[in-house]
């Protein structure tokens, strides 16, 4: 701010300019969310739900509670009084979720670590975990201006 | 040749502002991703590194909405004071020299100096490019960083969405939401009541030493002096 008149200097404009486009480089690295992690993509996310319910399908309880998220399982041990793996087959959810194992994604929405998979009757809700994703929330239904109503959540 | 610590003498007022703008791009990041772990955690998900969180929308939105904020200001700053006056403040030039001045003020094409910048010299596009050069690098940075705001931005708060079990948003939803708009206004508003601030303070208060004011014993009617 202020009016001042630089004095004139000798400037190495080539380093300069290298220097210049290495650091934008890097800026534009950075700022572009990609960074150096590889992350895991939407159709992987589709791949998590489709064996989730592929399990559900052959009623195996155990290798569809390996695709939640430890707070999901945690949540629905809590609320069911039993195993993960029966839970999921048992009762009312149980049906729930058998009825809807024959669908298959239409699509997936990923931002940062977080996922979004749609499904004919059903929303599914993930996270990453390493280098994949989990379930943090199935059997979604919409609810208009609130967050979806699912059968089987996390906290 | 010229000694390091003449360098560093000659050039103090970038590097002090360069080293804390990167102490304070340190300090952001190590509490922005304790504030990221917090709401994973509030969600029972698990926390990241701060490697992993600089590399964030989540981080990136937190970065360029304050940039574009700050060359907005600089950018309105720098064409406002061509046009624009204020009695008594060394911000604003003097009361008659409102405008883009003469050529032989700016001492361009034939009033140029054998110092004069290169592209100052001969008249032509280079001169015109180069006389709003300043207004341009600014404005461009801006919307390039506000670009970047509304990007990571949408990214960012999409994934606050999935995470509470809520619908993502597009881009360009996105341009309509008011956390976007929040986000702007709010700096924005700062930005703006800091140079009015200094336009205004800089009548009345002083600092001996500094461009920015007034020599201490100036009167508050004199317009366009630095100290």
């Amino acid at each position: 701010m202020g009016r001042a008149y630089a004095r004139p200097v000798t400037l190495r404009s080539g380093r300069r300019r290298s220097l210049a486009t290495c650091a934008t480089i890097a800026v534009a690295a950075v700022l572009s969310g990609t960074g150096c992690t590889a992350r895991p993509t939407s159709a992987a996310a589709e791949s998590t739900v489709t064996a989730f319910y592929d399990a559900i399908a052959r009623a195996d309880g155990p290798a569809a509670c390996d695709l939640l998220a430890p707070v999901t399982v945690e949540a629905l041990e809590d609320d069911a009084d039993e195993p993960c793996g029966d839970a999921l087959l048992d009762g009312k959810l149980g049906e729930m979720l058998t009825s809807r194992a024959g669908q298959r994604p239409t699509s997936a929405s990923v931002a940062g670590r977080q996922a979004q998979v749609l499904l004919p009757s059903d929303v599914v809700f993930l996270t990453v975990s390493g280098t994949g994703w989990l379930i943090t929330a199935v059997g979604c239904d919409e609810r208009p201006d609130r967050p979806y109503d699912c059968a089987v959540e996390g906290s | 040749m010229t000694s390091i610590r003449t360098r560093a003498r000659e050039n103090g007022l970038s590097l002090f502002f360069g080293t804390i703008f990167v102490a304070a791009v340190v300090g952001q990041a190590v509490s922005g991703v304790a504030l990221f772990n917090e709401e994973q955690r509030s969600a029972g998900l698990g926390p990241i590194t701060i490697a992993e969180y600089v590399t964030t929308s989540a981080f990136a939105v937190d970065v360029t909405e304050n940039w574009q904020s700050e060359f907005l200001q600089f950018l309105l700053y720098v064409v406002a004071t061509v046009f624009f006056l204020q009695r008594g403040s060394p911000e604003s030039k003097p009361l008659d020299d409102a405008g883009r001045e003469s050529d032989e003020e700016q001492k361009v094409a034939e009033h140029a100096t054998p110092d004069s910048p290169a592209w100052a010299r001969a008249r032509g596009w280079r001169l015109r490019l180069y006389s709003r050069s300043l207004s341009l690098v600014m404005g461009t940075i801006f919307v390039l960083s506000w670009l970047t705001q509304s990007v990571t931005g949408s990214v960012a708060y999409s994934e606050a969405q999935m995470r509470d079990l809520q619908d993502p948003v597009t881009w360009t939803e996105y341009l309509q939401l008011p956390d976007f708009w929040s986000r702007t206004f709010q700096n924005w508003q700062s930005e703006f009541l800091a140079v009015a601030a200094m336009v205004i303070l800089s009548i009345y208060l002083r600092e001996r030493g500094s461009p920015e004011s007034k020599p201490v014993g100036t009167p508050h009617t004199s317009t366009g002096i630095e100290g």
